[in-house]
């Protein structure tokens, strides 16, 4: 054992899914002790990577080796039997067990019969330990009462706890304030010493510099390069993720935009965005951009009255508004896309036609009678403009490709005819033919005169597509970059993570 | 795209699904028919056929009304014993000032007691089942506490009436003049209605079919059904959306207890008593009928037409079984096992699909 | 502006002093059923007088040994995320088995000329067929659940109609006694003739006894630890290799028997079984969901004890007889069952109502957010 110089080795790893090639011949390895950046855009194939990895699927094609000897990780277990860590960013706790029983669920100690109970807070303090936070929490708490921050780390130790070869951490910071980060780091160091090899899935370009020490760039499924992370700088790494892209969408000419369109200020919805203040001009664009947790999807979600606010006010068309529900704001002209398209924004069971016109069904309403006819030549013009594949309303929308279902989603909010339309995570999981419709759809449609918030962590999107760029951190609106003064995804990303030098207005 | 074929293909599944859900109950009837021609001669004469639509018209009113607690994602109206009970009573205290009294009245508590589930589970996202249980219990309890475990006959003594009732005492002492109402004319109006036979066919089975029309109405092409739909595929969909999902599953709520209050003026009427034990059962019956219409636990598919096929069904069940001689217990653990068999079928075949279960 | 997170070790301060309160009234809350159960005795002991006589303590607790039992099984289930609608009928199917197969038996052991050894052998069998009943439909619950992947509360009416038929075709809709008086006169018998301990019977030690042992399986062994895990999320729990699907169908069973082993024990503390019990007086379904609830186990599942819902039980029993003391009926039972069930799911749901509204609140900016607050009110 351990002969091989290479904790993992992959070998033309592939995996189709239907209708496109997600991870195309893909080779790499991993030293242990080494932390190894798995770098890309959303959509390049990370998390398919990832995913494989994990052993979710059974027909991935290629060759695994961990340690030198060839595995098959088609299922989670076989994954973690062979030695494979995953820490995920969405975290599975039992919110109301504890926080030992949580990281032991699968063994938990016993003495006899029964629960070795000293056993068991023995052996988690010691995980613990490995986190750093023997001293902070109690075995014993229940996981709701946990921050999130810690949470992570509980999950981390707890991956620790089967003593893995390989850790794999997918985006570990999004939801960290800067500080815990550094905590993280100090973790990831100290694992890094023990041997493990990690691998480390981020976009956050100041912590993949500080943290790692080769990475990998996936683009479109395929591997790009393998570099020593002294030997590239910012500048070749985002090149290097980005590329020369064929769909690469830029806007044609300056867009000119009108008079103020949506002035909202002081929007308040306290714990979650506090004093925002902002405008938004006719035709114009505005890219919201912040890292994870950073506040920005609460801002979509509290404009268009989906969450509460507790103070401020929105001016639209010159009119105050007291924000009070999503159906008034949608009377209004604001509505909002939300990023979770499976969960919120489409009901997967109902026919494409249900779901375009679910936002409008009082609008196609006469007395007590909803007119589905009226809603036809809406929904011809939307299917039309943006090309739905299959062309038949009556399809279940379960049955259509994800870029499809985005465009249904697109169509759904674009049916209420809005004044603002607030566009959160556009094209997340997407193809990119799907992504390059839906980007000129949105700037043909401010083109119109339609303004529209963009919030997005696709950076090249964001870059590509806004007039102004607004930069969210903490739940506060700290500044802007704006167009004339030229912004690149370097500046937008610098931005995001708190550079001030870059901004053209600092709030 | 490489994906063409595949989306062809599992459409025609879809459609095939679609069906099955849909018309799979009036394929049963379909095959229960035949059997009940092989079972008895005389099944088929109308005489037999209006009484299985007369012995399911109550449980059809009740279904119509929790269908639409299922079509909006919410399992089941488990309160709809009680609010039948209560209603029924309501009807009896107030139809001494006028038949149309008591029957407002009562739909009024209904639609009260409606809005009061929907509030809680549409709010506070308490699970229904536990809720509309417990709310099951409460309206109990303020049944028997408010009449003291009696029951209430529409005809009784007025001396003793006033003096027992709930209402009614509070009544008597602001208006003495109550006491000198007509009250066994009154009573005879009110009990008349479960036992009239306009054309030849009882009143309630014209109701049954009037509040399945007005709810398929309702539920497939009013404004409100088609975001009941929207909000029962999905609660928070519906809520993204800009639809007012809370009041949306009030409303649905508020159908339930409105028609179960229907249902329980003429169940009231049928025994010449109120009484908290009116109704009892009907809730399982009536969840029993609606599932076996195709209508997804999931939310938002089905309809009242499969409504009605599930309740029919459940007729001639009953009626095949009673023909063959089979007793009434006997027949109820045979339609307890035939639901389950065509709801594990169901899910099973769906799930084949790639769907989801029932 | 500030960025909040240099304010980092204030927040935390800050936020460990709000952990502590939280944490106290987390404890109460959890053991809310044992301050609930004190708080009760006292009024109840000012306000009917007579309540704390053993004669009526005793049978007081002897009428909450059934629902003791159903509330085991049924916590059990709802612990693992379901329900079971069907225990009503599960305790009508071992209360009437247990006499009908006793009498077969009996009968076939040659009835009362055969001796003490015929009545001994034919309870042990009645015994064992009504237990293997109960847990025979609680297994088909299970498997329905958990390997036919339909909703729990479908399944249990299902299982609740068809029993229900099941039972009264099985009696003929008649009373059925035992046609022996040996059994009754044991186990209903006063072990100790001294007061308040006269309500130690083989029926009630047995209860006690199986209750504490279904306690101890869900607490103190790895498998209810398992159980936990299921009912608290599915996907942690099959990512630590639990299996879920024999777990679920594990808890019906349970449920299935110790519904049973309730109407067993019962019937033959009577020595007859009615095919209707539960559907007259007190629904046993309703007192059992409100004693797991009041209990403390979590509607969504994931947590719970079976001792707390036996304390719920007795509880709520001392409070019916407490009503009764002071003057007021049966009606009164009923209403204060139904609002106390009411309250109780209305207060858990109001609390995870608030919580749901702080979902995603950071708590780096909550100092801020009370500064806020503070200027917008004025």
């Amino acid at each position: 054992m351990g002969e091989s110089a290479f904790a993992l080795q992959m070998n033309e790893v592939s995996k189709q899914f239907p209708g496109t090639l997600a991870v195309n011949k893909v080779s790499f390895e991993v030293r242990p002790g080494e932390v190894h950046a798995l770098m890309g855009e959303n959509g390049a194939g990370k998390s398919t990577l990832m995913k494989i990895l994990a052993g979710s699927y059974a027909d991935y094609t290629g060759e695994i080796l961990i340690d030198g000897k060839p595995v098959q990780l088609h299922n989670p277990h076989q994954a973690k039997s062979e030695g494979v860590g995953m820490v995920y960013q969405e975290l599975s706790i039992a919110y109301n067990r504890s926080v030992e029983e949580n990281m032991f669920a699968g063994n938990i100690p016993t003495k006899g019969i029964f629960v070795d109970q000293e056993a068991l807070r023995k052996q988690a303090l010691a995980s613990l330990a490995k986190v750093k936070l023997e001293d902070k929490i109690d075995p014993g708490t229940e996981m709701k009462n946990i921050s999130q921050h810690e949470s992570q780390l509980i999950e981390m130790a707890k991956v620790l706890n089967d003593n893995p070869k390989i850790l794999v951490m997918d985006e570990p910071t999004s939801a960290l304030s800067s500080t815990e980060v550094q905590m993280l780091f100090d973790i990831i160091r100290e694992i890094k010493k023990q041997g493990v090899a990690i691998v480390y899935i981020s976009h956050h370009l100041p912590e993949i510099f500080e943290v790692a020490d080769r990475v990998t760039v996936l683009r479109d499924g395929k591997k790009i390069d393998t570099c020593d992370i002294k030997d590239v700088d910012n500048k070749t790494l985002v090149e290097m993720m980005i590329g020369e892209k064929i769909d690469d969408f830029v806007r044609s000419g300056d867009s000119e935009t009108g008079d103020v369109i949506l002035k909202v200020e002081n929007l308040t919805h306290y714990g979650f965005v506090h004093n925002i203040s902002f405008q938004l001009n006719h035709g114009e664009i505005l890219g919201i951009v912040g890292l994870a947790g950073s506040g920005r999807t609460e801002l979509g979600r509290c404009l268009s009255g989906a969450d509460k606010v507790d103070y401020g006010t929105v001016i639209l068309d010159d009119e105050a508004i007291t924000v009070k529900s999503m159906s008034q704001m949608l009377e209004k002209g604001i509505a909002y896309l939300s990023e979770n398209r499976k969960t919120e924004g489409l009901a997967l069971r109902l026919s494409n036609k249900n779901n375009i016109l679910s936002s409008i069904i009082s609008r196609l309403s006469r007395f007590f009678f909803f007119l589905p006819k009226k809603g036809t030549p809406i929904l011809q013009d939307q299917y039309e403009k943006l090309t739905i594949y299959p062309h038949d309303p009556e399809i279940t929308t379960s049955n259509l490709s994800g870029g499809n279902q985005q465009k249904v989603l697109l169509a759904k909010w674009l049916s209420t005819k809005p004044k603002v339309l607030i566009l959160d995570e556009p094209t997340r999981g997407v193809d990119v033919g799907a992504k390059k419709l839906i980007h000129e759809t949105i700037v043909k449609l401010a083109e119109e005169g339609l303004s529209v918030i963009l919030l997005s962590s696709d950076l090249p999107e964001l870059v590509a597509l806004s007039d102004r760029v607004a930069v969210m951190r903490q739940g506060h609106l700290i500044g802007e970059l704006k167009k004339e003064d030229g912004f690149d995804e370097n500046k937008v990303l610098l931005a995001a993570n708190g550079e001030r030098g870059v901004f053209s207005v600092e709030y | 795209m490489s994906s063409i074929n595949k989306d062809i293909r599992k459409t025609s599944h879809n459609n095939f699904t679609v069906i099955v859900n849909r018309f799979g109950v009036f394929f049963m009837i379909l095959v229960l028919a035949v059997i009940g021609m092989l079972v008895s001669p005389n099944f088929l004469k109308a005489s037999n056929l209006l009484n299985i639509l007369n012995a399911v018209s109550y449980l059809g009113i009740v279904a119509a009304g929790i269908s639409f607690v299922i079509y909006c994602g919410q399992y089941g109206d488990l309160s709809a014993p009680m609010t039948m009970a209560t209603t029924g009573v309501i009807c009896v205290e107030f139809m001494r000032y006028g038949l149309w009294y008591g029957i407002i009245a009562a739909m009024i508590t209904g639609v009260v007691i409606g809005l009061l589930n929907g509030f809680v589970i549409g709010k506070l996202r308490v699970n229904a089942i536990i809720w509309t249980l417990a709310m099951n219990f409460i309206l109990e309890g303020l049944v028997r506490w408010s009449y003291k475990g009696t029951q209430i006959y529409p005809d009784m003594a007025t001396e003793k009436t006033y003096t027992t009732g709930f209402f009614l005492p509070l009544m008597a002492k602001l208006d003495p003049h109550i006491m000198e109402l007509d009250l066994v004319s009154r009573a005879a109006e009110f009990n008349a209605l479960a036992t009239t036979y306009p054309g030849g066919v009882p009143l309630v089975l014209y109701v049954m079919f009037g509040v399945m029309i007005v709810g398929y109405i309702i539920m497939s092409k009013s404004t409100f059904g088609n975001q009941l739909k929207v909000v029962g595929s999905s609660f928070d969909v519906g809520k993204m959306s800009g639809i007012n999902a809370t009041r949306t599953v009030m409303f649905a709520f508020m159908m339930s207890s409105l028609f179960a209050s229907v249902a329980g003026i003429f169940m009231t009427s049928l025994n010449q008593v109120g009484a908290f034990y009116i109704g009892q059962g009907y809730d399982f019956q009536a969840v029993t009928a609606i599932i076996l219409g195709g209508m997804s636990l999931a939310g938002g598919r089905g309809s009242m037409i499969g409504v009605f096929g599930g309740v029919f069904t459940l007729g001639l069940i009953s009626n095949i079984l009673t023909l063959m001689g089979v007793g009434t217990f006997t027949q109820k653990m045979i339609t307890g096992a035939i639901f389950i068999t065509v709801v594990a079928v169901n899910a099973r075949s769906l799930r084949k699909l790639g769907r989801d279960y029932a | 502006m500030p960025d909040p997170s240099e304010n980092w070790g204030v927040t935390m301060l800050k936020l460990n002093r709000e952990l502590d309160k939280e944490k106290v009234l987390g404890t109460l809350n959890h053991n809310r059923i044992y301050v609930f159960l004190v708080i009760v005795v006292i009024l109840m002991s000012i306000g009917a007088p007579g309540f704390m006589r053993s004669s009526n303590i005793t049978p007081m607790l002897k009428t909450s040994l059934l629902p003791i039992l159903v509330g085991i099984g049924f916590s059990y289930v709802m612990i693992g995320g379901n329900f079971d609608l069907s225990v009503g009928a599960m305790i009508n199917v071992g209360a009437l088995m247990v006499m009908g197969e006793f009498n077969r038996f009996y009968a076939i052991f040659g009835g009362e000329p055969a001796g003490a050894g015929a009545v001994v052998g034919a309870w042990i069998i009645a015994f064992l067929i009504a237990l293997a009943a109960g847990s025979f439909f609680g297994l088909i619950n299970g498997l329905l659940v958990a390997k036919g992947k339909v909703h729990s509360f479908i399944v249990t009416i299902g299982m609740l109609t068809t029993l229900s038929g099941f039972v009264y075709t099985y009696s003929k809709g008649n009373t059925i006694s035992a046609n022996s008086y040996l059994l009754v006169d044991i186990i209903e018998k006063p072990l100790l003739r001294v007061p308040y301990l006269e309500f130690f019977t083989m029926r009630s030690i047995i209860t006690i006894l199986v209750l504490v042992f279904f306690e101890l399986l869900l607490v103190k062994t790895s498998w209810g630890r398992g159980l936990f895990m299921v009912g608290s999320n599915k996907e942690a729990a099959w990512q630590a290799g639990i299996d879920m699907e024999r777990k679920l169908i594990w808890t019906f069973v349970i449920s299935g028997f110790t519904a049973a082993l309730g109407g067993i024990l019962f019937a033959t503390s009577m020595n007859a079984a009615v095919p209707n019990y539960g559907e007259r007086g007190i629904n046993p379904l309703m007192l059992v969901l409100a004693s797991t609830i009041i209990g403390g186990t979590v509607m969504t599942g994931g947590s719970g004890s079976v001792v707390k819902t036996a304390v719920a039980v007795i509880t709520i029993q001392a409070i019916f007889n407490g009503l009764i003391g002071m003057g007021l009926g049966f009606d009164t039972q009923v209403l204060a069952a139904g609002v106390l069930l009411g309250s109780v799911v209305l207060y858990e749901a109001y609390v995870l109502y608030k919580q749901s509204l702080r979902k995603g609140e950071r708590p780096a900016m909550l100092p801020e957010a009370e500064e806020l607050r503070h200027k917008h009110r004025a």
